[in-house]
C-alpha cells in the first residue's frame, strides 16, 4: 500500500509535535510503497530542513536521488525506507507481506505471527481490510507493539466498493482503544477526490461530517494510537453502541446515518 | 435486528422457487424482531395464498390475530415467529443474542459457541458486523450449518457510517463460498432508503454496477448461500489478485 501524501503530512506533524518515537524498531503490516504520483524528490526539502545532523542529512538525500537516478524495479518500496528513515530514524525494520519487496516476511496475518521482537512503532496500510480474519490482525498489532509504542492505522471509510472484504469504521477505533486502553494522538478522515483532510476528536465529529457529506466515496481514515504503559493482554471491544456509552447523539446517529 | 420488507421479499421470493428448505432447524444470529414495514395484510394474504393446508392457514391467522392484539415487548419478535413458520415451517428455531428475549442464548459471538445442534438455515440479521472478531462468525455459521444447508446474511454495503465495525464488500461472500465450497443462490443490493432491489450474482456483475456509479449511496447486501454436501472444516479466504 502507497505511503499517501496525507499519510505523509499526518506522520509529519506528529514528528514535529515531538510524538514520533525514534531510533525504535518499526513494523509494517503491509510494506509501503512510495505514491506513484507523488515525486519522492519533494521530500528533499523536508530532509533538509528537519534534520539537523549535516552528516546523516546529506547521506540521507544522497541516498533518496541516488534511488531516484538508478529508477530499479522495487523503487517505491525504496523510497518509503527513506520516509521512514527521516522521520521515525528507525533502527531495525521488518514488514510482513505477500506481495511486497524481497525483504517482507511472506506471513498469513490471519492467523498469530511468530515474530522474535516487538516495536516501537507498527503501522496498518490499508492492510487489515484485505484480512478475512481481520480481528487477528488487530491482537497481532496489539501483541508486536511495546507498552507505549505507536500504532498507525490508514484505511478505507467510505466507497472503494470490493476494495476489500471490510470497510473499516470510525467507532472501531473508539472502541479498540478504550477496551485497550488505548491513547488516542490522532484520527483524521481525508476526502480523497477534493484532496481534504478533516481531524477528528470525538465520535460526534464523525455524525457532523457524515450528515454533511464530507464523508464521500474514497475516503480514507487514519488512525494514530499509543499502547498503554501497561502490558495487558488485547481484548475484542465491543460496539460502543451496544454498549449504551455514546450518549444521545450517537445513539440516535447509529439509526440515521443509513 | 429486524425483519424488514425487503428481507420478507427475499424470503418470500426463495420459497416461491422452492429454494428455502421446509421442516427444518432454523438458527438465529442475533434474534430478528418485525421491522414493521410490511403490513399484517399482506402476511394474512400470504398466509392464504402460498399455504395449501386450511387448517395451517387457520392456525397461523389467528397466530398472527393473538400477537397483533397483546403489548407486550416481546410482539415484534413473535411476529418474525409467524414469518418464520410461513416459509420455512421450522421444526425448531434457536437464536444467539446478547440482548433478545429470554428465549435467546446469551453467547459472545467473538468466541466459538456451543449448541446441541447443527441447523438447517442459519440467518445473519445484520449481526455479524457488530462483532469485532467477524472471522469468527463466519466459522461459526458454517460450524452450525448442516451439509447443503441454506445461510442467509444481510449486511451494509455502502453508507451506514458508524453503524457496525465493518461495512461487508461483495468480494468477502464471493470469496468465502470459493473457499468453502458454497452454491450461491442469490446476492441483492437493497437501497435501504429507496426500497428497491437488484439483484446481482457474479462478480463481474457487481464490477459493472460499480464502474456505472449505480449502487445506491445507502445499500444493504444480502447474501444465500448453501453448503456444500460435503463437511468441510471452515477456511479463510485470501484476497484475490
Amino acid at each position: 500500500m502507497p505511503v499517501s501524501a496525507t499519510q505523509y503530512l499526518i506522520v509529519r506533524e506528529l514528528f514535529e509535535h515531538g510524538l514520533l518515537p525514534k531510533n525504535g524498531a518499526l513494523l509494517e503490516i503491509g510494506e509501503a510503497h512510495w505514491c506513484n504520483n507523488a515525486n519522492p524528490l519533494d521530500m528533499v526539502g523536508d530532509i533538509k530542513r528537519l534534520i539537523t545532523e549535516p552528516a546523516r542529512r546529506d547521506a540521507l538525500v544522497n541516498r533518496l536521488e541516488a534511488i531516484v537516478d538508478k529508477r530499479e524495479p522495487g523503487m517505491g518500496f525504496d523510497v518509503a525506507q527513506v520516509f521512514y528513515e527521516l522521520f521515525f530514524a528507525p533502527l531495525e525494520m521488518r514488514a510482513v507481506d505477500f506481495q511486497g519487496s524481497r525483504r517482507a516476511l511472506r506471513l498469513d496475518l490471519n492467523g498469530p505471527l511468530a515474530l522474535d521482537r516487538r516495536f516501537d512503532v507498527v503501522l496498518n496500510q490499508r492492510t487489515a481490510e484485505h484480512v478475512f480474519n481481520i480481528a487477528q490482525v488487530f491482537k497481532t498489532i496489539h501483541d508486536y507493539t511495546t507498552p507505549l509504542g505507536m500504532m498507525i492505522h490508514e484505511s478505507t471509510l467510505s466507497g472503494w466498493t470490493d476494495n476489500g472484504f471490510y470497510i473499516l469504521q470510525p467507532t472501531l477505533f473508539f472502541d479498540l482503544a478504550e477496551i485497550n486502553h488505548y491513547q488516542m494522538c490522532g484520527m483524521f478522515i481525508e476526502d480523497t477526490a477534493r484532496g481534504t483532510t478533516h481531524r477528528i476528536t470525538t465520535r460526534n465529529d464523525v455524525y457532523e461530517f457524515a450528515e454533511a457529506g464530507q464523508i464521500p466515496d474514497g475516503s480514507l481514515l487514519f488512525t494514530v494510537l499509543t499502547k498503554s504503559a501497561v502490558d495487558r493482554e488485547f481484548a475484542f471491544p465491543m460496539q460502543g453502541y451496544y454498549r449504551n456509552t455514546l450518549g444521545t447523539i450517537g445513539m440516535e446517529a447509529w439509526r440515521y446515518l443509513r | 435486528m429486524a425483519v424488514s420488507a425487503t428481507h420478507y421479499m427475499i424470503v418470500r421470493d426463495l420459497f416461491l422457487h422452492g429454494q428455502v428448505p421446509q421442516h427444518g432447524a432454523l438458527l438465529e444470529l442475533g434474534e430478528a424482531n418485525w421491522y414493521g414495514d410490511v403490513a399484517p395484510q399482506a402476511m394474512v394474504h400470504d398466509i392464504q395464498t402460498l399455504l395449501t393446508d386450511p387448517a395451517r392457514q387457520e392456525s397461523l391467522i389467528r397466530w398472527l390475530s393473538d400477537i397483533a392484539a397483546r403489548d407486550d415487548d416481546r410482539v415484534s419478535f413473535d411476529i418474525v415467529k409467524v414469518f418464520y413458520e410461513i416459509y420455512f415451517a421450522p421444526s425448531e428455531v434457536q437464536a444467539v443474542d446478547l440482548g433478545g428475549t429470554a428465549a435467546a442464548h446469551r453467547f459472545d459471538l467473538n468466541r466459538p459457541m456451543t449448541l446441541n445442534r447443527r441447523f438447517d438455515v442459519v440467518i445473519n440479521h445484520g449481526t455479524a458486523e457488530h462483532i469485532f472478531n467477524i472471522g469468527q462468525v463466519f466459522e461459526t455459521i458454517h460450524q452450525y450449518t448442516v451439509p447443503g444447508g441454506l445461510m442467509i446474511h444481510e449486511s451494509p454495503f455502502r453508507g451506514w457510517i458508524d453503524h457496525g465495525f465493518y461495512n461487508l464488500q461483495p468480494k468477502l461472500f464471493f470469496d468465502v463460498a470459493e473457499q468453502n465450497q458454497y452454491g450461491i443462490v442469490t446476492m441483492i443490493v437493497a437501497d435501504i432508503i429507496e426500497h428497491t432491489a437488484r439483484r446481482v450474482g457474479t462478480r463481474e456483475a457487481f464490477d459493472e454496477l460499480a464502474k456505472a456509479r449505480k449502487i445506491p449511496e445507502n445499500s444493504a447486501l444480502f447474501t444465500v448461500m448453501t453448503k456444500g454436501a460435503l463437511d468441510r472444516p471452515f477456511q479463510w479466504p485470501r484476497i484475490h489478485g
